[in-house]
């Protein structure tokens, strides 16, 4: 079946789902290119000693996979208006067996949401969705919300 | 239990850091995208269909969050240091994440330079379950040279 076009999506109409993985390299990643170098976003030893299974994923790195979920599904994210996430727990890394694998096989987190309403402001009109990251057990990491101008009378 | 006040704390509220200028780097824009797996290509390639002016966007979520802790991001101001310090002192030293909410007025791409100021809208004390902690409320407004404000961010962290 053809998926529908997002902006030709109505109130209770799903979004995709992509599924995440937080391997260790990931977290890795995301330290050098935020700055965020706290050793528990990536030192096992360090984790371990905290208490921890392993590295913590970067709370921050959960909020960029909900905006990448949004971006991505309507392509241009200058119609993003606003976007709100709420931090609810903590997920953590998978391992690496080696360097030579690019992921295990284990998916950390799913990210989705819903369109749960379409408005008129003006002239313009909007989508608003809720979002969400869960663990596959269907906890939720991040809850959220988007707004996003809905363009009129061109190709999205 | 303990009573708690947070009166030493007060003087910060209001308070705004000094702006920070800053330039949306296409680079960091590029590691950004990587680093958290995102293959849109309005992110990552300078020849991409949608682009404005051929300048890449900005993600979301590429700006906005002063994380680190040893100031070195480029939006983190003496202030925030320094309430951070205060909160330690009295005793909070945990700092968990609560929230983030993004209003986008115009496009960043790019390129663009912003200017960034913090502000310390609200501290607050709460009790809960595992006892005492201070709701931080940070305002970040990230305007342009003309004037035009790009974006606001409202962050919300919990210090235990």
């Amino acid at each position: 079946m053809e998926q529908k076009k997002w902006n030709d999506c109505v109130v209770g109409d799903k979004l995709p789902e992509y599924e995440l993985k937080a391997t260790t390299q990931r977290l890795v990643k995301f330290a050098g290119a935020s700055g965020d170098f706290h050793p528990l976003h990536y030192d096992w030893s360090y984790a371990a000693k905290k208490g921890y299974q392993s590295p913590m994923v970067h709370g921050q790195l959960s909020r960029a996979w909900m905006a990448m979920l949004i971006c991505n599904w309507i392509g241009n994210p200058a119609l993003i208006k606003k976007l709100n996430c709420r931090f609810v727990s903590s997920v953590f890394s998978v391992g690496m067996a080696s360097m030579m694998e690019a992921a295990e096989d284990k998916v950390t987190c799913i990210a989705s949401g819903e369109v749960v309403n379409i408005t008129e402001e003006g002239t313009q009109k909007y989508m608003e969705c809720s979002l969400w990251v869960r663990t596959p057990e269907g906890a939720n990491v991040l809850t959220g919300s988007a707004k996003i101008l809905i363009p009129q009378g061109q190709a999205v | 239990m303990e009573e708690r006040n947070i009166n030493s704390l007060k003087s910060f509220i209001e308070r705004s850091g000094d702006p920070i200028t800053f330039s949306v780097e296409t680079g960091a824009i590029k590691r950004y995208a990587d680093a958290i797996g995102d293959t849109n290509p309005v992110f990552t390639d300078d020849s991409a269909d949608g682009l404005i002016d051929g300048k890449l966007f900005a993600p979301p979520g590429f700006f906005g969050w002063p994380t680190s802790l040893k100031g070195n991001m480029p939006f983190y101001p003496q202030l925030r240091v320094d309430m951070i310090a205060a909160l330690a002192k009295e005793g909070y030293t945990n700092l968990l994440d609560g929230s983030l909410d993004y209003e986008f007025f115009t496009p960043i791409l790019a390129g663009d330079i912003l200017y960034a100021v913090m502000t310390i809208k609200e501290l607050s004390l709460k009790q809960g379950r595992s006892g005492y902690m201070v709701v931080c409320t940070l305002e970040f407004t990230y305007d342009r040279p003309n004037g035009e404000r790009a974006a606001k961010v409202t962050q919300k962290i919990i210090a235990k």
